[in-house]
């Protein structure tokens, strides 16, 4: 009865307030829509970083001497690094077929005989594919007996990560921001609700309501304001994505337990913005 | 015990004091009127009683519920079992006839079957059983007033305090007022009825309280000769 009375309550007041219930949900929308935009570049930046990491790993060049008993010696000490998932042998023949297929073989006609070192490419796994993982493999390896250099892509994933943390470090700030601005103008919102409710809640605590009692259809009212704007940010920020980046191959979405997030996110703000300014009202 | 116990009652507020070291004792289905002039302090010892404020000093025990020591939760159940009236009556404009006494039992969270058995026995006891649909504004004051006090006694309540509940009624409609008053109490609710209107309850067989300068006095009922 108490749920099914503070249910009905919420609508009639949303009903009787439309103007004050659509400025709550536009406030939450837009919160939540620049903060669910900031979370989709974070997103989509992760997951380029956890793409390209794949592809991190160590090329050590080998000198002309090696023999192939020392080779296999070699490979198999590499290959037992910790870190180290497998390793491939590239020949000098192989090396040159790749250089040819990657830049033309214009250069290497002009030479007698082909300048490129067999070498060995490391894959490292998943979680060494670090510019620090990359560094401990290629410094240990460049030690080695017969290797001449190593190359890594250490320099650029650094710069990659350090994007990374300052692109979520940024998201968490929007995050709050969106989330102490949301509860702040929400709680104005509802302030205005109260203010015009102020003598019905009065003469309901006079009658014997309590507390708790008096809170409940503010909570709900909040709680689908902010519903309904979490939802409408989603809607929005689907409808930029589907409609405004169709040129952006590769882009992702959400996925569902964030998009669930967002909307929880709303529903939340909503809630405890609609509690924060009752208070004073409720002292009868 | 009686059910209302005021002992060394002091309110202020600032600087005024309002109540000066005020005693009371109201019994159980007794039936009491409150005089005084406008700022007397009449509204403020109303308020003690169903505690919408706190004395600044002395305590206040209604029905074994003591100012001093209560919570918030044990004074809404101590209001669900207090009937209150004002002088403005307090009606939700926005809502019907029946759904402002239903309001008072809602916040109890009573049943629906049990609300609607109550607010129709509660306006049939006030004669405003046909204007259940009808809103606030189209009701006259003293419609307005007798739906105020089917709220009020619609939890059956042990005692019903009003507020000056004829100051903003014709002779006709206070003394249907007053009558439905003591209907009540003789069903075994108390009433402390404050008021100004001397003439009103003349022939009313009640004790007298008086406020004066923040004194309260009490004297016997006018016995018609």
């Amino acid at each position: 009865m108490r749920v099914a009375y503070a249910v009905a309550e919420a609508f009639r007041s949303m009903r009787r307030i439309p103007l004050m219930t659509s400025v709550a949900v536009g406030t939450i929308m837009l919160s939540l829509l620049v903060f669910g935009l900031f979370v989709l570049v974070t997103y989509n930046v992760r997951a380029a970083l956890g793409e390209i990491r794949s592809r991190v790993d160590v090329e050590a060049f080998l000198t002309d001497e090696v023999q192939d008993q020392e080779l296999a010696l070699l490979r198999g000490r590499v290959a037992s690094l910790p870190g180290v998932e497998s390793v491939q042998y590239i020949s000098k023949e192989q090396a040159r077929e790749r250089f040819i297929a990657d830049y033309g073989d214009s250069l290497l006609t002009l030479l007698d005989e082909n300048p490129l070192p067999a070498s060995l490419l490391i894959y490292l796994v998943e979680e060494r594919r670090t510019a620090e993982g990359a560094e401990s493999v290629a410094r240990t390896v460049h030690g080695m007996a017969g290797v001449s250099d190593v190359a890594s892509g250490r320099g650029w994933v650094g710069e990659f990560d350090r994007l990374v943390v300052a692109l979520t470090a940024i998201s968490i700030l929007i995050g709050l921001v969106v989330a102490l601005a949301s509860v702040f103008v929400i709680s104005n919102t509802v302030k205005l609700t109260v203010w015009a409710r102020r003598e019905a809640i009065a003469i309901m605590k006079l009658v014997g309501a309590t507390d708790a009692f008096v809170k409940l259809p503010f909570f709900i009212e909040g709680t689908l304001q902010g519903l309904t704007g979490g939802i409408l940010a989603l809607g929005i920020l689907y409808a930029l994505y589907g409609y405004l980046l169709p040129g952006l191959a590769g882009i992702l979405f959400l996925p569902p337990a964030v998009c669930g997030g967002l909307v929880l996110m709303g529903a939340l703000l909503g809630g405890i913005g609609s509690q924060v300014s009752l208070k004073q009202f409720l002292e009868v | 015990m009686p059910l209302v116990q005021m002992y060394n009652i002091t309110k202020e507020y600032g600087a005024v004091r309002v109540l000066d070291d005020v005693c009371l004792e109201l019994e159980r289905g007794s039936f009491a009127c409150l005089t005084g002039a406008t700022g007397s302090g009449k509204s403020t010892l109303m308020k003690l009683i169903y505690m919408e404020e706190r004395p600044t000093s002395g305590q206040v025990i209604v029905d074994g519920v003591q100012s001093g020591m209560t919570r918030r939760r044990e004074v809404s159940r101590l209001r669900r079992r207090l009937g209150v009236l004002f002088q403005d009556f307090k009606l939700l404009q926005e809502r019907t006839a029946y759904e402002n006494v239903a309001f008072a039992l809602q916040v109890t969270g009573a049943r629906g079957r049990e609300i609607r058995r109550k607010v129709t026995w509660a306006l049939t006891r006030v004669g405003l059983g046909h204007k259940r649909g009808a809103y606030p504004s189209q009701l006259s004051g003293g419609e307005q007033q007798r739906i105020a006090l089917a709220r009020a006694l619609v939890n059956d309540p042990l005692l019903l305090l009003a507020d000056e509940p004829t100051g903003n009624l014709d002779q006709d409609a206070g003394t249907g007022i007053i009558t439905l008053f003591r209907q009540v109490n003789l069903q075994g609710t108390a009433v402390l009825m404050a008021t100004h209107n001397l003439p009103l309850i003349a022939d009313l067989p009640v004790r007298r309280l008086h406020l004066h300068d923040g004194q309260l006095t009490e004297s016997a009922p006018e016995t018609k000769s």
